[in-house]
């Protein structure tokens, strides 16, 4: 019996359950696909690195799971209470023709079991299909293929499984306690009367809500000044301002929008005496009280939700293109040998010191030294693994260095100008190196790059950063004349390429320089070799051979500071930050799927509550499209402004976070984080949907 | 005192109610007869233009179900209702709320305004349907407000106003428009008798003005306002009654003796008075 009329209840109420379903639904196919993640191991041909990114990932994935599945005890109970409001009547009722409370505790708790374990079963099998899409997602973020033959594999994880049903079930009893909790506690004559509560109306003054509604864009306004201006490199009090005036003029904004919504509307008479214009505008403002905080929330909430995907699938995307340029050679050996600043001059590494010997006995020459350790060592045979090598010095003249600060003064730029918030403060004491042209060609050469050419008295400037090679391209178009140790050299040609395989651009500006141009005790600062292998096979074992002579103690063998294959360099770099990517997207995902639902309910809710409004508007012989007309603008107006003004903050926001992945390489948001938005707006948009037509339903009575 | 600036001429019908019943719990029309209830039974009578009708009936007589009906908010199961020369029993769909909106004024019990609307938006909005030109919207709501006497609280919303005020700003709202008929539902049933003697004036002067007004009530006060009653009871007609210019309290006595002799008659006659 009691089974019939929970069973009954749900197929009537189809619409009040729609939300409800749709976000349990949509919550336990993300839960289930993120969770599953671990299982596409079994199927995608990852080399080591990436299987160490892939457990890495897991884990991480494993530990934001927590959070996430409070979001969704959160949204699950919200929703059950919203269920059980609208219900109250009948929960009186059974009450009243004298069913115990202990029966209607049943029914309410046997509804919301059919609702969830429909819900679990088809999210699951949206999650298992979404599984399946994340797969091919991961095979070609990690560039690593599916390694079943036809190309085709079906994942499973029977894991994630279990976890996804064990955390919604424990979230189904709670709800169904609270909703108990709810029911057992209500008093009769409050169930009997819970429609008839008379609401509140605390109407705010119209001229105010102007007034709040300019202060409040001009704080979001000053934020994002202060923002901009100062960046967000460093954690600094412009910052914490910048963060508290966003969040402060957002909630001013949602405070005054439907006040000034009105006033603006009422100023245009014609517009405001038009249909149900002013029913529509009254309506809004009469809840700004109840709904400014939900929608602040959710505005800020989905500017995290975008932000944090845009910048995460930006970050990887930006280390994917500067991958291009620093992948040129097979591998490439890096020796520090020192460091230099103008004050406190030149300071020998400590970690090279005891090898450095070993060094200026070979003559500096990187080449000559890795044979000889690799030999010492017996770590391989260096040069039947290499084809070719180029090496190129970074050299400071002690007694008279070019600093950036001489840079500076010579050209009569500023690098803050161009290269933002990004650079440390103390650049100005840091010494530009001088490289020689002959190596520099050499190298570009081994690259299969144009070599450059210089004139007497000229230089050229490379970088590989895109922090620095604006400020070097406005010098050269100034003609700026450098003062190279007693020498004038005119900047003639600025130059981006990389001269050495790096995950991420790390010379942020060397002087070339005709060979004689480099004084004879000018000091080595790094040196690097770039190294061709013939084969695949060749890199990986010079990759092993350079590990050994890093790793070793003996100090008669050459120096290395890092070593770099290219392999290394695409499997790390992109494997950290697909990880990076992959955890916003899950994250966003959630986060939007919490906004729509919340602010779906809160529609749902008032519609429910205004059905003798709009009863009336029926009576006065308004004709049903006019009527559904002023219902969707007042959704529509709920679901937009929360969207709009974040995706505001989120533009200010990817502005700043541009010059801040700049130090990756340049920031390009790309068509995956378009994807990305595209899937977020599919999912806030299928709420809209259901919530106008769910509204609609009520209001029909 | 005359009852209305047409009594004594043959007026121009406005409402025709043509020997209309409505069964409730019929499907298909073969149930028993013990599982039907008649709710009207064969009711014909007609409201000329600038009329003031009242129907009175004890409760249960079917008066709300005929008001219902008249609103087109319910359809008779037969019979005909015929308002401004169109029978509404055939309307549908569109054609039914541009009806409601274009012909009918409606005054409820509880003033049923929209709380969040000030007064003069709540009468705005009866035109604003209409889709009626902003331009010509202020003069209209100010003159309806200033024969109702609220011309002071059109800037106020519902709850800042009295439920006399209120139930007067319903009845601009009902009659901005210049509709056919104006439909009052027991519109003094909520007020004190202050109130709702102010009421009744007012509704009684718009009559004068030319509105056409049908009244629901089942208090002989209200009713000695109009100029005719219309009695109904079990669903049938059971008489009418004239005032013909007779002083007010002389009309109210003689809708008593009518309350009473039909209350003599049925168990419900407690209700009626």
């Amino acid at each position: 019996m009691l089974a019939r009329l929970a069973l009954g209840n749900v197929r009537k109420s189809v619409a009040d359950f729609g939300i409800y379903f749709l976000t349990v639904l949509l919550g336990v196919a993300v839960f289930y696909a993120f969770n599953s993640m671990a299982a596409q191991q079994g199927v995608l041909a990852f080399s080591e690195t990436q299987s160490k990114m892939f457990d890495l990932l897991g884990m991480v994935i494993g530990g934001v799971s927590v959070f996430i599945a409070f979001v969704l005890v959160f949204l699950v109970v919200y929703a059950n209470r919203f269920l059980v409001k609208r219900r109250k009547k009948e929960f009186g009722l059974y009450l009243m023709l004298g069913m115990r409370t202990g029966d209607v505790v049943r029914i309410v708790a046997l509804e919301s079991l059919v609702v969830g374990a429909a819900s679990l079963v088809v999210g699951l099998a949206v999650g298992v299909g979404l599984s399946q899409l994340l797969l091919y997602v991961t095979s070609a973020l990690f560039q690593a293929d599916v390694a079943a033959a036809s190309g085709f594999a079906f994942v499973f994880s029977a894991d994630a499984l279990a976890k996804t049903v064990a955390v919604f079930a424990a979230i189904f009893v709670l709800a169904a306690l609270l909703n108990a909790r709810a029911v057992a506690k209500a008093r009769l004559i409050d169930l009997m009367h819970a429609e008839s509560r008379v609401e509140d109306m605390k109407l705010t003054s119209l001229p105010l809500s102007l007034v709040l509604f300019a202060v409040s864009v001009c704080v979001i306004g000053v934020s994002y000044k202060l923002l901009v201006d100062n960046g967000l490199m460093e954690p600094s009090p412009e910052f914490a301002a910048a963060t508290v005036l966003v969040c402060v003029g957002t909630v001013l904004f949602f405070y005054a929008l439907s006040g000034f919504l009105l006033k603006l509307v009422q100023l245009v008479r014609p517009l405001y005496l038009r249909g149900l214009n002013m029913f529509t505008l009254r309506q809004l403002n009469a809840k700004v009280n109840t709904t400014f905080a939900t929608l602040s929330i959710v505005c800020l909430t989905l500017f995290l939700a975008i932000t944090s995907v845009c910048g995460g699938i930006g970050i990887r995307n930006a280390v994917e293109g500067s991958l291009e340029k620093g992948t040129a050679y097979s591998a490439s050996a890096v020796s520090v040998f020192g460091s230099f600043d103008a004050e406190a001059g030149y300071a020998a590494d400590p970690a090279i010191e005891p090898y450095a010997h070993f060094a200026e006995e070979q003559g500096y020459d990187m080449a000559a030294g890795l044979r000889m350790s690799a030999e010492t060592l017996g770590a391989g045979d260096f040069d039947a693994l290499v084809r070719d090598t180029a090496q190129v010095d970074q050299y400071v003249d002690v007694s008279d260095a070019l600093t950036m600060g001489d840079v500076e003064a010579a050209s009569g730029l500023s690098l803050a100008d161009t290269a933002g918030t990004s650079v440390n403060p103390g650049y100005v004491r840091y010494p530009v190196c001088l490289t020689k042209l002959s190596q520099v060609n050499e190298a570009l050469e081994l690259a299969g790059k144009e070599p450059l050419s210089l004139g007497e008295g000229e230089c050229a400037v490379m970088s590989d950063s895109d922090i620095t090679s604006e400020f070097y391209r406005d010098m050269v178009e100034r003609g700026t004349v450098l003062p190279v140790s007693g020498r004038d050299l005119r900047v003639a040609r600025f130059s981006g390429e990389s001269l050495m395989t790096v995950p991420f651009p790390l010379n942020t500006g060397t002087v070339v320089v005709s060979d004689d141009a480099v004084p004879d005790d000018a000091v080595i600062l790094q040196s690097t070799l770039d190294v061709q292998c013939a084969s695949d096979e060749d890199e990986r074992a010079l990759g092993e051979l350079l590990a050994a002579v890093s790793d070793t103690n003996d100090p008669d063998t050459w120096p290395l500071s890092n070593t770099f294959t290219r392999a290394e360099v695409y499997e790390q770099s992109l494997s950290l930050s697909t990880v990076v990517a992959y955890l916003a997207i899950y994250l966003g995902f959630v986060l939007v799927i919490a906004c729509a639902a919340i602010l779906a309910i809160q529609q749902l809710s008032d519609a429910s509550d205004n059905v003798r409004r709009y009863g009336l508007l029926r009576k006065l012989g308004a004709p049903e499209g006019m009527i559904n007309g002023a219902l969707f603008a007042q959704v529509l107006v709920y679901f937009l402004f929360p969207l709009l003004l974040a995706v505001a903050h989120a533009c200010c926001a990817l502005a700043v976070v541009t010059d801040v992945v700049a130090v990756f390489g340049h920031l390009d948001i790309g068509s995956m984080a378009l994807t990305c938005a595209a899937c977020f707006l599919a999912v806030y948009g299928a709420y809209f949907a259901v919530t106008y037509l769910g509204a609609r339903r009520m209001i029909r009575g | 005192m005359p009852t209305g600036k047409h009594a004594g001429q043959p007026n121009p019908t406005v409402v025709e109610v043509r020997n209309v019943s409505k069964r409730y719990g019929v499907q298909g029309g073969k149930r028993s007869d013990a599982s039907v209830t008649q709710a009207l039974d064969g009711v014909s009578f007609a409201v000329g233009s600038g009329e003031f009708v009242g129907i009175m009936g004890p409760s249960g007589s079917g008066k709300s179900t005929l008001l219902n009906c008249l609103a087109t908010i319910d359809a008779p199961t037969s019979g005909q209702i015929v308002v401004g020369g169109r029978d509404v029993t055939a309307l549908r769909g569109k054609e039914l709320s541009a009806f409601r909106r274009d012909e009918l004024g409606f005054v409820f019990q509880d003033a049923n305004l929209l709380d969040t609307l000030t007064a003069y938006e709540n009468i705005a909005l009866a035109l604003t349907i209409q889709k009626v030109p902003a331009r010509d919207i202020d003069a209209r709501v100010r003159a309806a407000a200033a024969q109702l006497g609220i011309a002071d609280v059109l800037g106020k919303h519902p709850y800042q106003m009295s439920g006399g005020q209120k139930q007067r700003v319903a009845a601009a709202r009902a009659t901005v428009t210049n509709p056919s008929l104006v439909l009052a539902d027991e519109p003094t049933g909520a007020l004190d008798s202050k109130s709702a003697v102010q009421l009744l004036e007012s509704l009684a002067y718009l009559n004068e003005l030319g509105s056409t007004i049908l009244m629901v009530t089942h208090d002989a006060t209200s009713a000695s306002y109009c100029g005719r009653i219309v009695f109904i009871k079990d669903g049938r007609l059971y008489g009418e009654l004239r005032r013909q210019g007779a002083a007010r309290s002389v009309f109210y006595h003689k809708i008593a003796d009518v309350v009473a002799d039909m209350g003599g008659e049925g168990e419900e006659a407690a209700h009626a008075c």
